[in-house]
């Protein structure tokens, strides 16, 4: 399908929330959020030729992004620095001076997202997708799981992010 | 902080307005990657390339200007070694590592893709001591051979040769460690949460 620069430009308003959303849950340091955000954005513009319109084109966008969000990881260059950086950063981390932290933003955001990044890529698009109220057929497009091990899939991350919580809650 | 209460608090969330582009700025973006992408491609090619011919016309030279037999034989292999390293690299490696998926695919198939393509990039640096170190010592071995020096000054530049080969292969293995294994775990767990009943 051909789309013009301002369907493209459309395109991306529509879904500008959510992808926001998913490169933050995706990103490791702050400063990872513009790149994978980015990234999502060029990716979108070179795949739209191939849109075959059997899918929502925003649930088509969502499953390109999840993909180019994985993919960012691959390409981390510093990734051996991002290790033991981070190990660092968890072990002493005391006062929450977290890689998310606006003085504006309400604490339980942060701790939400705190708990997401917890969880494996799988279980990140999962949660992610109920959090944007994508629905569960929508989620098995974009995983290529059956609708019913979606259900099964969410409740078990539901219950892992609630261990997650009450144990950040409980330090 | 209760289940019911996540997408509540999700929607809460403030934007990231740093990320807000208008119609021009994102096709300024999307030419900027591309042209950005291009070049990155580029000057990989054109390093590999450009080191691949300082080997062949250093040694290129020296085979043709020496009377000794180990050097010549030396730079021949030194010369054949940059050819194949220089092949390795760019036909191999760029072909299968550029060639990415599309990511328009369903998750489990791209994260499956994506394994295959870090197993392919951690397997060329497990075996680099073949394809890269052992061609290249083997050439300097040889060179070393032809070397107007006495026999103790031939084994020390031996001993250097070896000692830096293995120093290379140290380091790609443990590139291997902290890089594409931690990688490929996090990559194999994505597959086997959606995947397991």
């Amino acid at each position: 399908m051909d789309f013009t620069e301002k369907e493209f430009t459309e395109i991306i308003k529509d879904n500008e929330g959510r992808l926001k959303h998913l490169s933050r849950t995706y990103a490791d340091r702050i400063d990872e959020e513009d790149d994978i955000y980015q990234e999502i954005i060029v990716q979108i513009w070179r795949s739209l030729p191939s849109y075959n319109g059997k899918a929502h084109i925003d649930t088509w966008v969502y499953r390109l992004a999840i993909n180019t969000a994985i993919s960012f990881a691959r390409k981390k260059k510093t990734r051996r620095n991002y290790y033991s950086q981070l190990k660092k950063e968890k072990e002493s981390q005391k006062g929450r001076d977290h890689k998310y932290s606006d003085s504006n933003e309400d604490k339980r955001v942060i701790t939400l997202y705190d708990a997401i990044s917890e969880l494996n890529a799988s279980e990140k698009a999962i949660i992610t997708m109920y959090l944007e109220d994508f629905t569960y057929e929508e989620i098995a497009f974009v995983t290529d799981i059956t609708e019913n091990y979606v259900g099964v899939k969410l409740h078990r991350i539901k219950n892992k992010l609630s261990n997650i919580i009450k144990e950040e809650n409980g330090a | 902080m209760e289940l019911n209460e996540l997408k509540n608090v999700w929607k809460q969330q403030s934007s990231n307005h740093n990320l807000d582009y208008s119609q021009s700025e994102l096709m300024m973006l999307i030419n900027n990657q591309m042209i950005s992408l291009e070049k990155e491609i580029k000057s990989r090619d054109r390093i590999e390339f450009i080191a691949c011919l300082f080997l062949i016309v250093c040694f290129g030279i020296i085979l043709f200007t020496t009377n000794s037999v180990w050097k010549q034989v030396g730079s021949v292999t030194i010369v054949l070694s940059g050819i194949f390293i220089w092949y390795k690299l760019k036909y191999t490696q760029h072909r299968s590592f550029d060639k990415k998926p599309s990511p328009d695919r369903p998750m489990r198939e791209y994260l499956k893709l994506e394994a295959e393509s870090v197993e392919k990039q951690k397997k060329l640096l497990q075996n680099i001591a073949w394809w890269y170190i052992a061609p290249i010592c083997l050439g300097l071995f040889f060179f070393a051979l032809g070397l107007d020096s006495g026999f103790t000054k031939k084994l020390l530049y031996m001993i250097v040769v070896i000692v830096t080969g293995g120093l290379v292969w140290w380091m790609n293995q443990r590139a291997v460690k902290q890089k594409f294994d931690p990688l490929l775990k996090e990559i194999k767990e994505a597959i086997k949460f959606l995947e397991e009943d």
